[in-house]
Formats: C-alpha cells, sequence, structure tokens
C-alpha cells in the first residue's frame, strides 16, 4: 500500500476500515491454498479423502506454479489427486465472489437427491497480484482499480454432506443474476505485469445491492419460515466496513427487524473474494462463538451481479470445532 | 424422470460474430427462438466455453450472455435466472446437463439453458491455440419418469493429464512479454482419449445393464482430431456413431452441440431410442451420459 500515491489526503484503513491482509509467499498459489484448506478441512472431519465423492473447485484465480493462470486440466482435477481424493467427480466453476456459495448451492442438490452422500467445495484465492498491478493506478478514491487494493489471499474448503433425519440441512440456498449489471467489475489478465487486474464500479455496484437485495432476503426469509429478526449470525460478502454499515442498516429498516449479530472480518483479511464468507465463519468456529442452533445468514453480492442467500442451522458442526455451549 | 433436451442451436463466426460472447449469444438466441421460449423463463444459465474473449476471468462469462440475451436481466419479484461458469474440459456440456437435470428433477427450475463457445482470447496472440471458433446451446427441461438423462457417469484418468494443458502465462512474445495463453497438446493425446473412452464405456454400460446393442446411436465429441478414428475401431460404435467431417474436429467444448444438431438434421436421433453421449477431453476426462428420446 505504501506505493499508493493519491491526490488528497486519504486514509485508506480509515476508508475500507481493512488494517491488514494475507499475501501470498512465494511458494504459494491457488492450487497450494486449495489443498492445504481441503486437508485442514479433512482434518476437522470423520472423512478420508477417498470418501469424497464430489470436489468443486470455485475460485475466479486458478494461478498455479506462480501466476500461471490454469484452464486445463481443470484445477479441481489437480486438486483431488493432490488430495487424495480420485473417485470424486470433478468440475470448476466461476461465478466470481460468489463462486464458493455457488459450488454449495450445487452441491447441495447432488446430496438432496441422494446422487452422492458427501462432498467438497474449494476455493484458493491468489488475489495479491491484482493489488500490485493497481498500486501504480490508483490516483484518486474514484479509481476503478481502488477496490484491488483490498484483496487479501486465502483458501478455504467446505465438506457437504446429507443431514441426519429430523435435521433442517440448508433450509434455503437462493441465487439470482441480476445480468444488466454484469460489466460493473471486470477481472482479467493484466495487460503489462503478471497475474490479474480488476476494474470496479464500486459504489454503483453497492447502490443495486442496497436497493436490489432486501426483497431478494425477504424472500428467502419467507421461504425459510424466519424473520429477519430471528437471526443469529449474518454472515455478508467482506468488502468494507461503510458498505456493511450502510447495508446492514438498510436491510433492518426495510424487513423491520435487525440481525442479532453480523460477522466481519475485513479488518484483519480483507476481501478474499470467494472465500470471504467460509473464511468468517472457520474463524467464528475457532473462536467457539457458535451454538448449536444458531440460525446462520449468508449473503453472496458477486460481480455479474450475483446475489445469493444461504439460511441454515448450526449443528454438530461445533462439536468438532468447540461450542459456546 | 430426467431432463430433456427442448432445443439445439449452433454457431460459428459471422462478420459481426467473432467473439466468444458473441458465439454463445448466438447460439442461446437461436436456441431458444426455435421453440419460441421466452428467456424470462430460464431458471439456470450454464456456461461451459472455456477460451474467452479477453480471458476475463470475473463475472461469469454466462452473466454476459444472460445479459444479451435479456433473461431476467432485474429482479422483479417473480423467479429470476442464475448463472454462472462451468469448466470441465471439453465434457462441460455434459457436466452441466448433469447439473441442470438435478435442478429440474426437483422442480427448482422450469427450464435450464447449457451453452458453450470457445474463441481465441486474444486473436494472434496465443501460442498454438489449437481450436476453431464455435459455439453451442442446449435447451433442457423436466421430462417424464424414463425419459431425457437418465444416467452420467465421468471417468478421469490422470495417468495422461500432461497431454493436454493450457494456461495464461507471463511470456516473452516479440519485444514484450505479456500474459499469453499456452496450448500444449502431445501427439499421443488423441489415441490415449479413446484408450480411456473404451474402458470406461464397458463401465458405463455395465452400470446401466444395457448392453451395447441397444444403444441406437453414440453423439460423441468430434475432437480432439484422430480420436474417434480410433474409438469407431470397437466393435459395435461404427454403425452407431456420429461422425462429423475431420474439420469439424478442431471445435473445442461445441464440438458435442455440433454432433447432436447433425444428429438431428439427419433424422438418426429422432429415431433412436437409446442415445449414448460421450465426451473426451483433458485430464484425460471421459463422460459418458444416456438420454432415452421420448416415445
Amino acid at each position: 500500500m505504501a506505493g499508493v500515491k493519491m491526490w488528497g489526503r486519504i486514509d485508506l484503513e480509515d476508508l475500507t476500515g481493512i488494517a491488514a491482509r494475507r499475501v501470498c509467499t512465494g511458494k504459494e498459489d491457488s492450487y497450494v491454498l486449495s489443498i492445504s484448506a481441503a486437508r485442514d478441512c479433512l482434518r476437522y472431519s470423520r472423512y478420508q479423502p477417498d470418501e469424497l465423492e464430489m470436489i468443486i473447485c470455485c475460485s475466479i484465480t486458478r494461478y498455479q506454479d506462480g501466476l500461471n493462470f490454469v484452464y486445463e486440466p481443470p484445477l479441481s482435477l489437480t486438486v483431488k489427486e493432490a488430495i487424495g481424493a480420485h473417485r470424486a467427480l470433478n468440475f470448476d466453476i466461476t461465478n466470481a465472489c460468489a463462486g464458493m456459495l455457488t459450488g454449495v448451492y450445487i452441491m447441495n442438490d447432488f446430496i438432496r437427491r441422494g446422487v452422492i452422500r458427501r462432498g467438497m467445495v474449494i476455493s484458493g484465492e491468489y488475489l495479491s497480484s491484482a493489488v500490485h498491478n493497481a498500486v501504480p493506478h490508483v490516483k484518486t478514491v474514484l479509481s476503478g482499480q481502488l477496490a484491488s487494493l483490498t484483496v487479501g489471499d486465502c483458501g478455504a474448503a467446505v465438506i457437504l454432506e446429507r443431514a441426519p433425519e429430523g435435521e433442517s440441512g440448508l433450509q434455503v440456498s437462493n441465487f439470482i443474476t441480476l445480468a444488466k449489471y454484469s460489466d460493473l467489475c471486470i477481472g482479467e489478465p493484466c495487460v503489462d505485469a503478471p497475474g490479474a487486474q480488476m476494474v470496479t464500479a464500486a459504489r454503483k455496484i453497492h447502490q443495486v445491492a442496497i436497493s436490489d437485495s432486501p426483497p431478494i432476503l425477504k424472500r428467502a426469509l419467507m421461504a425459510a419460515g424466519l424473520e429477519y429478526g430471528d437471526i443469529d449470525h449474518f454472515i455478508p460478502h467482506q468488502t468494507s466496513i461503510r458498505a456493511i454499515r450502510s447495508g446492514g442498516k438498510h436491510l433492518a429498516r426495510y424487513l423491520g427487524s435487525n440481525v442479532k449479530n453480523i460477522i466481519t472480518n475485513f479488518q484483519e483479511y480483507g476481501n478474499t473474494a470467494s472465500t470471504t464468507h467460509f473464511l468468517a465463519m472457520y474463524r467464528y468456529l475457532q473462536e467457539k462463538r457458535f451454538k448449536k442452533g444458531d440460525k446462520i445468514l449468508i449473503m453472496a453480492f458477486a460481480s455479474g451481479l450475483v446475489i445469493g442467500v444461504v439460511i441454515f442451522t448450526m449443528d454438530a458442526l461445533v462439536d468438532r470445532y468447540g461450542s459456546a455451549d | 424422470m430426467g431432463a430433456l433436451i427442448e432445443s439445439v442451436a449452433v454457431s460459428r463466426p459471422g462478420f459481426f460474430r467473432r467473439g466468444s460472447v458473441d458465439l454463445a449469444v448466438k447460439a442461446a438466441a437461436d436456441c431458444l427462438g426455435k421453440v419460441r421460449r421466452d428467456p424470462n423463463e430460464l431458471g439456470l444459465l450454464v456456461n461451459t466455453g472455456i477460451y474467452r474473449d479477453r480471458d476475463i476471468g470475473e463475472p461469469s462469462i454466462a452473466s454476459f450472455i444472460q445479459q444479451r440475451i435479456r433473461a431476467n436481466e432485474l429482479f422483479t419479484g417473480a423467479e429470476g435466472t442464475f448463472s454462472f461458469d462451468l469448466n470441465n474440459g471439453a465434457g462441460g456440456m455434459l457436466t452441466a446437463a448433469m447439473v441442470v437435470d438435478g435442478f429440474l428433477a426437483t422442480g427448482a427450475v422450469k427450464y435450464g439453458l447449457v451453452v458453450t463457445s470457445d474463441a481465441e482470447p486474444h486473436p494472434g496472440q496465443c501460442e498454438s491455440y489449437p481450436f476453431v471458433p464455435a459455439g453451442a446451446a442446449l435447451l433442457l427441461s423436466r421430462g417424464r419418469a424414463g425419459e431425457g438423462f437418465l444416467h452420467f457417469r465421468t471417468d478421469t484418468d490422470t495417468e495422461f493429464a500432461a497431454d493436454f494443458a493450457s494456461r495464461i502465462e507471463w511470456t516473452a512474445k516479440g519485444r514484450k512479454k505479456r500474459n499469453i495463453l499456452m496450448v500444449r497438446q502431445k501427439e499421443e493425446y488423441a489415441r490415449h482419449c479413446a484408450r480411456c473412452a473404451r474402458e470406461g464405456l464397458a463401465d458405463f454400460l455395465q452400470e446401466i445393464s444395457m448392453p451395447m446393442e441397444e444403444i441406437d446411436i453414440v453423439v460423441p465429441s468430434p475432437g480432439p482430431p484422430g480420436w474417434l478414428a480410433e474409438l469407431v475401431r470397437e466393435p459395435g460404435l461404427g454403425e452407431r456413431t456420429v461422425v462429423l467431417p475431420e474439420a469439424f474436429a478442431r471445435m473445442h467444448t461445441a464440438g458435442l452441440g455440433f454432433a447432436l444438431m447433425q444428429a438431428r438434421e439427419d433424422g438418426r436421433f429422432a429415431r433412436a431410442k437409446n442415445c449414448l453421449f460421450l465426451a473426451v477431453g483433458s485430464g484425460i476426462t471421459v463422460s459418458f451420459a444416456l438420454y432415452r428420446n421420448p416415445s
């Protein structure tokens, strides 16, 4: 960040609320982050890798051996072989910051229908190159690459399995793409440096998210038979302090009540794209701040423009990390 | 019950149609237009193309396609359209059909569109890019019991994973370094694809308890060049397999759509009861699907 030379006295930490973020070392990339997260996830589960029946890799970045972006074979194939899930059906998903939740949405359908018993959704986001490549271009707070300065690297993995009889599992997973706004954030290979560049109309995205998400969330809550105030923990996409505060206020006003807790972690990690919700959940599990029976609401806002809602009740998962009870 | 193929369409480059999104939009619009289906009825739109304009990684190419065909661009309170990209090499269309099939079966969506296209991301600047530009689309709806896609299977044999690889690398091109798409393909790739397909086919037929004699038509992905010639040497496959001219073997993810289109146009698909879809791609990944035509 030291290299950013903007007009006026702008404190980026004050503007975004982000105090720190994680950056890959020279030996890490999307592939390494993915397999590290997958192995860590398996450690907390009761399964061996060869018991996984599906592997979906969902990161925006698919860097391997440094900043080489892999198209084929799909990253999920390399990852499943590396972790030993040789029997698993694999494919990659791209859906910007909603990638992991899209993977969950798809896998949930396969599990509900009994096609598979369990599988893993993985993402390894090696986003630092977008930060480095944005630094020379950010001159004002209106810069299209300002949002690139907020991203951080992270790997995340989640194992999904069929809920035991009588337990609700994922109560709602509801996604919609408001394609009219598909060009508000474009990420592509940088023209003059290794890695990526990202140009974002951040204000416009925020306006659309504010105006269009409340009715979509209301519909999802109705499908789950819940009020907004029934939600114990709300995990929004981790963008910036201003976006989350104003978004939270607007949702509360529209829905007539407020959630009990909004989970944020961007202060320490920045915006880790598709892994953001699961990183937040992982930290809360580690800190033993969830209780069995807590109602969790996850909301995705992603380029496309994708708005996604996932609602579930925290179950025995807390026992494997340690619960607040 | 399985997903029914309601319509199929393909696209080739035209004067104003050169990029991957253009090709996909043309195929998608034609696919919907053939059966006069309103784009707003689409619940899912899955793009399985790999080589895309400018190598855009975010947002999904599917969202651009959704915008251009005007499928629920905005939330109106009714059901919307959800779009995303799925990458599983040349077999992506079958993997996407499997995903859409699930959402149709549960009634979560009424119609799903699988669309695909590939075009050289930066024409003339990629290294050894082997594919011709093409697009295809498949409109799927919910079928009755015993109809449509009834069974899917995907096998991977990573012994030959290095046979085909593509990635964007920071490489010198002329005087400057750039992010360039590099495609590496070994000579043995086609032969290995045929070998993996033959091995997997026996397992698939066993899994669905159906002898080859009961398969009326085989709709294969036409590429990589030479693989089909190897495959059809297998007894029983030659007369059943849709073989496109060699030029089509240089199509990538859309190739399967072209083979299906050919089978529909010459009437072989309509006459068939049991159809076997078979796609091979990098990995090596072999995808199979059994499709039963409505009686």
